[in-house]
């Protein structure tokens, strides 16, 4: 038996402005794995993540951290950096088909402790005008318990379909 | 329902306890709320020279995310590219309906951009060396595989010995831009050359 554990799984097939997960992260997981998949948007987009407390709060402090390296199979690679930022803004950049929309995996470490940061590493690949991918790290440099997440667009628009699992990686001691 | 109790379950919702039946355990499995989530498909384990290693029973139904993990590889002939195709049908797609945007970093200096949006396949590694010791190390996430509405997306990572015995390693990812059910993987290598060794494991990535 594998060490990934499913904890949740949240699916939108209806037009909604952003996808909250609650509840997912405890004491029992140190390191989280998420996939994205099947997501379409009702506009091209980036799409953006943020995190929400024990209290069930989105977290919108400016503590948010990231590097993220974009990789056109079309056109010169890019770079998207920002320091104390109010989300994670480059989660993936996604289409407004099912059938070119992209998909995600990411991985986060320590998001329930309340001594550490929550780290993140990202790894997406979808569509623009060509393949479009991303690989990324960010930090939230607050020192809270985080129990959950959220999604939602930059533009404004809605998520019209989208698949998020959680699993969490069991350490056997 | 309350699980933890073999024979009769009492008609109340309480904190689990006691010993888990084979039924609460297929309960549970069936929620994803017990047993591994990462669930081994095929191994495949190459020692010596073969042209390609094709997973045909990926079990697409099951799964919309695959986990592929290599381990060791080596190919036969040195500088070149392992490299993936997708198949329809049974038929491994050999036209130019891939894309690929992959980083590359070498420990001898320098960075390169490998994109292309318009090729037959979507490189694994690159210029990967086969002097004694080099091999290749890495893994690959695909996405809807077997979803005939939607293209099938690739992110990846590796970490090898580059054409001049130093260390290289690659991120990004490809897409196979046709809206087909995929029905296999297939990895060799790009200037169809042999894959000399190494073990390839195929995992799908349990929902529910």
């Amino acid at each position: 038996m594998s060490n990934l554990r499913l904890i949740n799984e949240t699916s939108t097939t209806t037009g909604v402005a952003s996808l909250s997960v609650t509840d997912v992260f405890n004491a029992d997981f140190d390191i989280y794995k998420i996939t994205f998949t099947n997501t379409e948007l009702a506009s091209l987009d980036w799409v953006e993540f943020r995190f929400i407390n024990s209290s069930g709060s989105v977290v919108t402090s400016s503590e948010y951290d990231e590097a993220v390296l974009e990789l056109d199979s079309g056109g010169s690679f890019g770079e998207g950096r920002e320091t104390n930022d109010t989300n994670f803004s480059r989660l993936i950049r996604s289409q407004t088909t099912e059938a070119k929309g992209g998909d995600v995996t990411m991985f986060l470490f320590n998001p329930f402790s309340s001594s550490s940061y929550t780290f993140g590493l990202v790894q997406s690949f979808g569509t623009i005008t060509n393949g479009f991918g991303t690989k990324g790290i960010f930090v939230l440099t607050e020192l809270s318990s985080i129990k959950g997440f959220q999604i939602y667009l930059n533009g404004g628009s809605n998520i019209n379909k989208s698949t998020i699992r959680t699993y969490g990686l069991r350490v056997d001691s | 329902m309350p699980y933890g109790y073999t024979g009769s379950p009492p008609n109340q919702i309480i904190n689990n306890s006691g010993v888990f039946s084979s039924a609460d355990i297929a309960d549970l499995q069936s929620q994803g709320h017990a047993g591994g989530s990462l669930e081994l498909i095929e191994t495949q384990t190459i020692s010596s020279n073969t042209a390609a290693v094709d997973f045909t029973n990926i079990k697409g139904s099951q799964y919309d995310v695959h986990f592929l993990e290599a381990t060791n590889i080596k190919n036969a002939t040195d500088n070149q590219q392992f490299s993936i195709r997708m198949s329809v049908g049974g038929t491994f797609d050999t036209d130019n309906d891939y894309q690929r945007a992959i980083f590359t970093i070498s420990a001898d200096g320098g960075t390169d951009e490998s994109r292309d949006s318009n090729i037959n396949n979507i490189f694994f590694t690159l210029n990967q060396g086969n002097a004694t010791n080099e091999k290749g190390n890495g893994y690959a996430y695909f996405y809807n595989l077997h979803n005939s509405s939607k293209m099938s997306f690739v992110t990846l990572q590796t970490t090898t010995i580059n054409v001049n015995g130093h260390y290289k390693m690659n991120f990004g990812g490809g897409v196979y831009d046709q809206t087909a059910s995929v029905d296999g993987i297939r990895i060799f290598m790009s200037n169809g050359s042999n894959i000399a060794s190494g073990v390839f494991n195929l995992y799908g990535v349990k929902q529910i």
